[in-house]
């Protein structure tokens, strides 16, 4: 019992990792910042053709010690999430699994590989009782069930360390406010069992959009979706994402980014 | 000045004559067409296609859509014989996956040759093939030319 609230207090611990990757963040915020996103483009992105785009968040826990319960990343309009070809299949789980956040499963859970659209990992730092160690996962982002507001999301986070609990959490990409194209919000409950004298910090989430090593198949045949269509021109001062991090303890962030362009 | 008043009279003559002269009388058909198109280009979140309508109006057809997770704009342009027509289109996707569906309406903007000052309207369905980028689309419209 003790090692499956352990291993929930850990699970939740990846999940506000998860969480956080979009929550906080600035290309270019000092050291100091309580949380810190950078954004770039994958090796070899040009201009007019398909790259990763690679989003790295980076909370201090001493400053924002409280689970993350939601997260918002937004990102510009001239970038072709959707004609990425990223998430073409939809990623269907029950709705208890959300509720729980801890689930039973290998790999995608039963899910298609057509629905990755997003892969990265997550570090944490764990508190339980007077024990005090890191944990990291993988994470990767599935596209869901098409809905009248947007495109369902479904976030895995597999705990690799020390412990191998899966996480599942859900979201939506959908409109976002001008001047971005559209946004991802993860929404992150609490994990029911957690025990209440476990805690954890988000420290670090990286995902890559459109990463390379994502595959897809196509009546048997495999190939890979490719990133994020990039336009044929950068707009001034380089690419601007947003997030927006919203605490359990009632505190929020929202923090700008610039993504450099990449050559023609 | 004889010269002048007789030039004047002539001017008056006509503009006359051309005043009285019925008007080419509009007309209002039902038209419906099914378009093939495939992928030219993308930048960013816009998709550059052309392709072919056939039925009421066949012709070729180039088209750019702008493209978001919830809403597809953009304009379509078919070329049937002796002339264009020029759409704006709004679009909704109606389901996910490899080929999801869109429906939405649409409305003519401009004509030119003999479907010049074209009006109208209508709405669509399609599909389109995310992996190619291939759309194929079903409309139906009034067209007032």
């Amino acid at each position: 019992m003790a090692r499956r609230r352990l291993a929930a207090s850990l699970t939740l611990l990846l999940l506000a990792v998860a969480g956080a990757f979009g929550a906080s963040g600035s290309a270019a915020a000092a050291p100091a910042a309580p949380a810190r996103l950078d954004v770039g483009f994958g090796a070899g992105a040009r201009l007019g053709a398909p790259a990763a785009i690679e989003a790295t968040l980076r909370i201090d826990p001493r400053a924002l010690p409280a689970p993350l319960t939601r997260l918002t990343l937004q990102y510009p309009a001239s970038l072709g999430i959707t004609t990425s070809g990223l998430g073409v299949a939809g990623c269907r789980r029950p709705a208890a699994d959300f509720r729980l956040v801890s689930i039973e499963g290998i790999g995608l859970a039963g899910c298609s590989p057509n629905a990755v659209m997003a892969l990265g990992d997550a570090r944490a730092a764990v508190r339980v009782g007077t024990y005090r160690f890191p944990a990291t996962a993988t994470v990767t982002l599935l596209s869901g069930l098409y809905g009248g507001d947007g495109l369902g999301l479904v976030a895995f986070v597999d705990g690799i360390n020390p412990l191998g609990y899966k996480l599942a959490y859900r979201g939506l990409a959908g409109a976002a406010p001008a001047p971005f194209g559209g946004q991802l919000t993860m929404t992150l409950p609490m994990i029911p069992d957690l025990p209440e004298d476990a805690s954890f910090a988000l420290t670090r989430l990286r995902l890559s959009f459109g990463d390379p090593r994502i595959v897809y198949s196509d009546h048997g045949r495999r190939y890979r979706p490719g990133g994020i269509e990039l336009p044929e021109t950068c707009p001034r001062g380089g690419f601007r994402f947003r997030a927006q991090l919203a605490f359990a303890d009632g505190r929020g962030a929202r923090i700008a980014a610039r993504a450099r362009c990449p050559r023609r | 000045m004889q010269g002048k008043g007789r030039l004047f009279g002539a001017v008056v003559a006509l503009a006359m004559v051309t005043a009285a002269a019925p008007a080419a009388e509009a007309r209002t058909i039902s038209i419906r067409e099914a378009v093939s198109l495939h992928l030219v280009r993308k930048s960013g979140n816009t998709l550059y296609e052309s392709g072919t309508a056939t039925g009421t109006l066949p012709g070729n057809v180039s088209a750019r859509f702008e493209t978001s997770l919830t809403k597809v704009t953009g304009t379509v342009t078919i070329y049937p014989r002796g002339g264009s027509i020029t759409i704006d289109v709004s679009g909704t996707p109606r389901s996910a996956g490899m080929k999801p569906r869109l429906a939405g309406s649409m409305r003519v903007v401009r004509g030119s040759g003999r479907y010049r000052g074209a009006s109208g309207s209508g709405s669509f369905t399609g599909v389109v093939n995310r992996r190619t980028w291939a759309v194929t689309v079903n409309a139906t419209a009034r067209l007032t030319y």
